[in-house]
């Protein structure tokens, strides 16, 4: 159960690509309960959210807890279409056919993360259309034009960065058909304070509270400035947790040095090292 | 409210700690509304700051202390202590010697302490501004008022090693449990209580004592709160006066990026050539103006996001229209296109026949599209000049549009601001070159170059500083060339561009202009000038374009763009 959503455990999967136990921190939004309505309907879903908000890990922990095979595709700007789908090769006896990732997830009824769906070319957008529409197939014009229709336990994810203020290098603006054909979008935000304290002590394995804690504010601090434009850059939950797993060894501030404020522009690393100094 | 126009102008250094300290106020208050300026006292207002400190201080002083300093201001603005300022000052108009000085003590280490509670960090910008090893022996021989009032501040903040006279060492450890009422109290009303508590103990000592502080209140606004302690400033605050070191040699000497040395035109050696005009003779540099490319690069201002609204709203056709032309243009590169003959990639059925002849490289490969191939560099000129006719207005619409539109296409762009520190004959004339315009081909001033956005930065952070494009001092456009075509020449991309916008009056010989162009040029650097009112660049650039309105040069600069994105161009 996922609180009021049922979602049936696949017992009898064997494949080679169910995740192993994830360590994860419910965020009390409910992203985690409309992700599983999405999957006992069948429905596709496109997460949109900062980097580190934990797009990618609500569903790993969704597919680990049901038993699910998942495959991670991440969509960067020279992935093609062949990779993708499939392409045919030759050899002394002549063509043959090798599926790509999502045919082969298709066929295996595992379920496929397209990571970072706003930064792939465009051919491969349109080739998902079909996968997406209600028919749910894919149709294989190199090779004869052969259509695949998924297995039943198949489900499709996307993820992507918001791309409206440009600050995600090599992204680009969902093109609206494609963003049509999600029956659902889910939004996601950082955790709220206590959870996301939760979160990064489990995942880092940093025990010292109070010390996370002051991370977690100084985090929340440097959001804050990233909204109102006066930091550029991100301080995700991801980065915070790398910051804790290293304070366990270093020196908190020189673990920042590392982890925070080196993923920074020189202006925007000088303020937030200012904000650090301040909790620590 | 304090008017900090009559202030000289601010130093790069001193500009770029006050962004720094303005926007640490403003995440650790989450008021991204408030300003905080360098003035001449300290002023606590609502959403605005002044402290107490000269530019040239400033940029010398130990950041820590600054940074105490601001936190302390802050904290006073928080916990909005300014009406029992009011109240302690009116205290000291019935006859209480001293009782508001002795007040804000107890309230600073009340604020403070309250601050480290909140952010423990903060202890070590406070501790930066405490005397060294709490005053020593010193402490004792300053007058008994001085010592009560640092007494209360640092018994408040829990400092109790502090070397005192007897009879104010005796008196601190009586009123102990009041202090650290006062000093660990949750608002201003609790250190005032207890310094009305405080005060009859003591007021026998201040009453011989002749204060030290003389209030301005007349002059004081309304809902402000000012503070006396810039007088106890600690002496990291003197300036170290040293200068940069400049490595210069009898030949030639290097300006480079990377610090390599270069072959430079003949005027760039010390010692040769110029001013606005056609052979004027020699150039020369005074060895106080040599600076290092390094050297001469000035932190952009961080800009106005109200201003860059204002322009962004002015723009806004104009980035949609070029945006949308360009796209058209490069609409095909946005796909792949394969080519080739490879043992692996796409199948090219096409060419399938040959596996019957034992032909194996039937494959295709991705090509890179060459609208990637492509890197800008955009020069503005930020002389005084351009202030005529808001030129530089101009030009920084010319940079928000080409940023915004390159960007959207991921086209590589650096846009830099070239100026000199000071005015030329200003500088001459300090440098005891008179009169100034017989030094005229001398370049006594260093120069300056802002870079508002580099190659690998996104647009998106850098947009707001493109604000600060303003009219300063003069130019001396092949040395800025120069130091472009270095950044540009590093970058990978086979073709580069150099777009200069100015207003055609700069300093030194044209020669030596139409010279360093042409040596750029023989790089396969291409250089397009755009003059803004000035036919005087049709003379020097072979690429130039002369514009008078805003909506001339967009559509100059669309012709310009779409001229290097036509495949045939490439």
């Amino acid at each position: 159960m996922v609180g009021s959503i049922h979602v049936p455990v696949n017992l009898s999967n064997t494949s080679s690509y169910i995740p192993g136990e994830q360590t994860y921190v419910l965020p009390p939004q409910g992203y985690l309960e409309k992700i599983a309505y999405a999957v006992c309907h069948n429905l596709p879903v496109l997460l949109i959210g900062e980097t580190g908000v934990g797009k990618t890990m609500s569903v790993r922990y969704l597919a680990s807890k049901t038993n699910n095979g998942l495959r991670r595709v991440n969509l960067n700007g020279a992935t093609t279409v062949d990779e993708f789908l499939g392409k045919l090769l030759i050899n002394e006896q002549g063509t043959y056919w090798v599926n790509g990732v999502l045919v082969d997830a298709m066929l295996a009824g595992d379920w496929i993360l397209l990571d970072e769906i706003n930064a792939c070319l465009p051919e491969i957008a349109f080739s998902l259309h079909s996968l997406l529409d209600d028919d749910r197939m894919v149709v294989l014009m190199e090779y004869d034009g052969r259509i695949v229709r998924p297995h039943p336990n198949f489900r499709v994810f996307a993820s992507m960065n918001p791309s409206e203020e440009g600050r995600y290098g090599g992204t680009k603006t969902l093109n609206e058909a494609l963003l049509d054909r999600f029956p659902m979008v889910v939004r996601m935000e950082y955790l709220p304070v206590e959870e996301e304290i939760e979160a990064v002590m489990s995942q880092s394995g940093n025990i010292d509270r109070q010390m996370v804690a002051r991370m977690v504010k100084v985090a929340e601090d440097v959001r804050q400035a990233i909204h109102n434009e006066k930091v550029f850059g991100s301080f995700s939950t991801r980065r915070v947790v790398d910051w804790a797993r290293m304070a366990l060894i270093f020196d908190v501030q020189e673990s920042a040095r590392y982890t925070v404020l080196s993923k920074m522009s020189k202006f925007d690393a000088e303020v937030v090292e200012d904000i650090i100094d301040l909790y620590f | 409210m304090i008017s900090t126009s009559d202030l000289p102008p601010q130093n790069p250094v001193a500009e770029n700690r006050r962004t720094r300290l303005e926007r640490l106020l403003q995440i650790a208050s989450h008021d991204f509304d408030l300003r905080f300026e360098f003035g001449n006292r300290d002023v606590v207002g609502e959403s605005h700051i002044v402290m107490k400190a000269e530019a040239e201080k400033v940029a010398s002083a130990n950041f820590l202390a600054l940074k105490g300093w601001a936190l302390n201001l802050l904290g006073h603005a928080l916990s909005e202590s300014w009406p029992w300022y009011d109240a302690a000052l009116r205290e000291e108009t019935q006859g209480k010697a001293r009782f508001s000085a002795l007040w804000h003590a107890l309230e600073d280490a009340r604020v403070e302490n309250w601050f480290i509670q909140r952010w423990p960090g903060s202890i070590k910008c406070f501790e930066a501004n405490l005397l060294p090893n709490l005053g020593g022996r010193l402490l004792k021989r300053m007058p008994i008022g001085d010592q009560i009032e640092l007494g209360l501040y640092l018994q408040g903040r829990g400092y109790t090693q502090a070397r005192y006279m007897g009879v104010v060492e005796g008196f601190l450890q009586h009123i102990e449990s009041e202090i650290d009422l006062g000093a660990h109290g949750s608002s201003a009303q609790d250190s005032y209580t207890a310094m009305l508590s405080i005060y009859p103990r003591v007021a026998q000592w201040l009453r011989t004592d002749h204060p030290r502080h003389v209030r301005q209140s007349d002059i004081r606004d309304q809902g402000k709160i000012e503070t006396n302690e810039g007088e106890n400033r600690p002496a990291e605050l003197m300036p170290p006066g040293s200068e940069p070191e400049i490595e210069i040699s009898d030949e030639l000497f290097s300006v480079g990026v990377t610090g390599r040395r270069q072959e430079f035109p003949e005027w760039y050696r010390p010692g040769s050539a110029p001013w606005f005009e056609r052979g004027l003779g020699k150039k020369e540099i005074h060895p106080q103006a040599l600076r290092t490319n390094r050297q001469t690069i000035i932190a952009p201002p961080y800009g106005d996001l109200e201003l860059y609204r204002l322009m962004r709203a002015e723009v806004r056709r104009e980035v949609g229209f070029l945006s949308h032309r360009l796209t058209n243009l490069i609409r095909e590169e946005v796909y792949l296109r394969f080519a080739g003959y490879h043992r692996t990639g796409r199948l090219n059925k096409a060419k399938l026949w040959k596996q019957r002849i034992g032909n194996y490289r039937l494959f295709q490969r991705p090509t890179i599209s060459s609208s990637h191939a492509v890197a800008f560099t955009l020069l503005v000129d930020e002389s005084a000049s351009m202030k005529g006719r808001d030129k530089y207005k101009m030009a920084m619409k010319a940079a928000l549009l080409l940023g915004e539109t390159l960007d959207l296409v991921s086209v590589p762009l650096e846009i830099i601001g070239y100026t000199t520190e000071e005015y030329e004959a200003r500088a001459a004339m300090k440098l005891g070159l008179t009169p100034a315009y017989q030094y005229r081909t001398t370049r006594c001033s260093p120069l300056e170059h802002r870079i508002y956005k580099r190659f690998d930065e996104p647009y998106f952070s850098a947009r707001i500083r493109l604000t600060g494009i303003e009219p300063r001092h003069n130019n001396w456009d092949e040395e800025s060339l120069m130091f472009a075509f270095h950044r540009l020449q590093a970058r990978a991309e086979r073709r580069k561009i150099m777009i200069v916008i100015c207003d055609g009056q700069p300093n030194g010989d044209a020669n030596h202009l139409i010279e360093t162009i042409q040596w750029i040029e023989s790089f396969g650097c291409k250089l397009i000038g755009v003059g803004i009112d000035s036919n005087f660049i049709q003379e020097v650039y072979r690429n130039a374009v002369v514009v008078t309105d805003f909506r001339q040069m967009a559509e100059e600069l669309l012709e310009i763009l779409a001229h290097e994105f036509r495949p045939s161009s490439i």
